[in-house]
């Protein structure tokens, strides 16, 4: 579960610039900050209209931006996070 | 006897052509019949009708053919050539970017998109694969579609599909239970309770969850809900 902050046009973001709404979720457990910036949250009780009029109901969780983009970051995350976790091993196996 | 042609290399609808492709965030307002309008921040600098991916230049606009067009137009003033439209995407910074796309036919505005049905009037049409290893009951009967997911935490089905233009993802029946979804996970991924990849509540009766972020190609969609509830699917389906 973490904290993540939404816009007034439901895009979230990972620090708040004092307009924004705190949200307490566990769907972007794991996820890079890249890739939860690239997404809507929309609560239960709200409601957002797309630019083609459409209007979609809270909750909803859904990219804005190419998803191709935010799982290629992703990705990258984890890779360099089992890096990350492969050389710290390293080296305290190297003590 | 209708045949599908690529077409290159018009530029603003000049005489004989019975089309104009244009750009914008906004729909036109007093459009011609056959005006394209495909939703774009980017100027269009040309535009290509073609089967195969185009050699890119930016701003290019390729719109791909297909038998598959719910949105055939006659291209010429004169005479009769047959142009189907399926999905659009333009060449922007190197790159080729999935665009949707509407035609103003008939005195409206025609989405691009066919829709796809997964369970239509309570039928699933295409396989479907259960959620966990542990199968829940579908019964199909009057136009309803019951599920009830059997062992525990979240349950439900998935389907395989293929999105070519559509934005949404929908459904609607009778729905009891206050933990019901529909969600959409990544072909790389078997799908679980907790790896969508988005996902929208459902109500009593719908739920409807935008997907025109996702670039076409194959993905799997689904209906969740906690095990001890019964719901009743009459239609999901993207359009």
């Amino acid at each position: 579960m973490k904290t993540i902050y939404i816009d007034s046009d439901f895009k979230c973001h990972i620090a708040d610039d004092r307009t924004m709404t705190a949200v307490e979720t566990d769907a972007f457990d794991g996820k890079c900050d890249s890739f939860i910036e690239g997404y809507r949250y929309i609560p239960v009780g709200q409601s957002w209209t797309r630019e083609d009029g459409t209007v979609f109901r809270g909750q909803m969780v859904a990219p804005w931006r190419d998803y191709g983009l935010l799982a290629a970051a992703q990705a990258q995350y984890e890779r360099d996070q089992y890096e990350l976790v492969a050389a710290y091993q390293e080296g305290v196996n190297s003590v | 006897m209708s045949i599908v042609v690529p077409l290159e290399g018009f530029g603003g609808g000049g005489t004989g052509l019975n089309f104009k492709v244009v750009g914008g965030t906004s729909q036109p307002t007093n459009p011609r019949e056959n005006t394209i309008w495909v939703n774009t921040s980017t100027s269009i600098t040309s535009y290509v009708f073609s089967a195969t991916q185009p050699t890119g230049s930016n701003g290019m606009v390729w719109i791909s053919v297909g038998a598959s067009s719910v949105v055939e137009f006659n291209a010429l003033k004169k005479n009769r050539l047959n142009v189907y439209p399926i999905s659009v995407k333009q060449y922007i910074s190197g790159k080729w970017t999935d665009k949707t796309a509407k035609t103003y036919q008939n005195g409206a505005w025609m989405d691009w998109a066919k829709p796809y049905y997964f369970v239509e009037d309570g039928e699933t049409k295409t396989n479907h694969t259960f959620i966990g290893s542990q199968a829940s009951t579908l019964v199909s009967d009057d136009g309803l579609l019951t599920i009830k997911p059997s062992g525990d935490s979240y349950r439900g089905l998935y389907f395989s599909g293929t999105k070519i233009g559509n934005t949404t993802f929908n459904t609607e029946g009778v729905f009891t239970g206050n933990k019901t979804y529909i969600r959409i996970w990544d072909k790389s991924n078997t799908p679980t309770d907790s790896n969508f990849v988005a996902s929208a509540a459902v109500d009593k009766s719908n739920g409807r969850l935008d997907i025109s972020a996702f670039a076409d190609g194959e993905y799997f969609f689904g209906f969740c809900s906690l095990y001890n509830e019964t719901n009743k699917i009459a239609n999901l389906w993207i359009e």
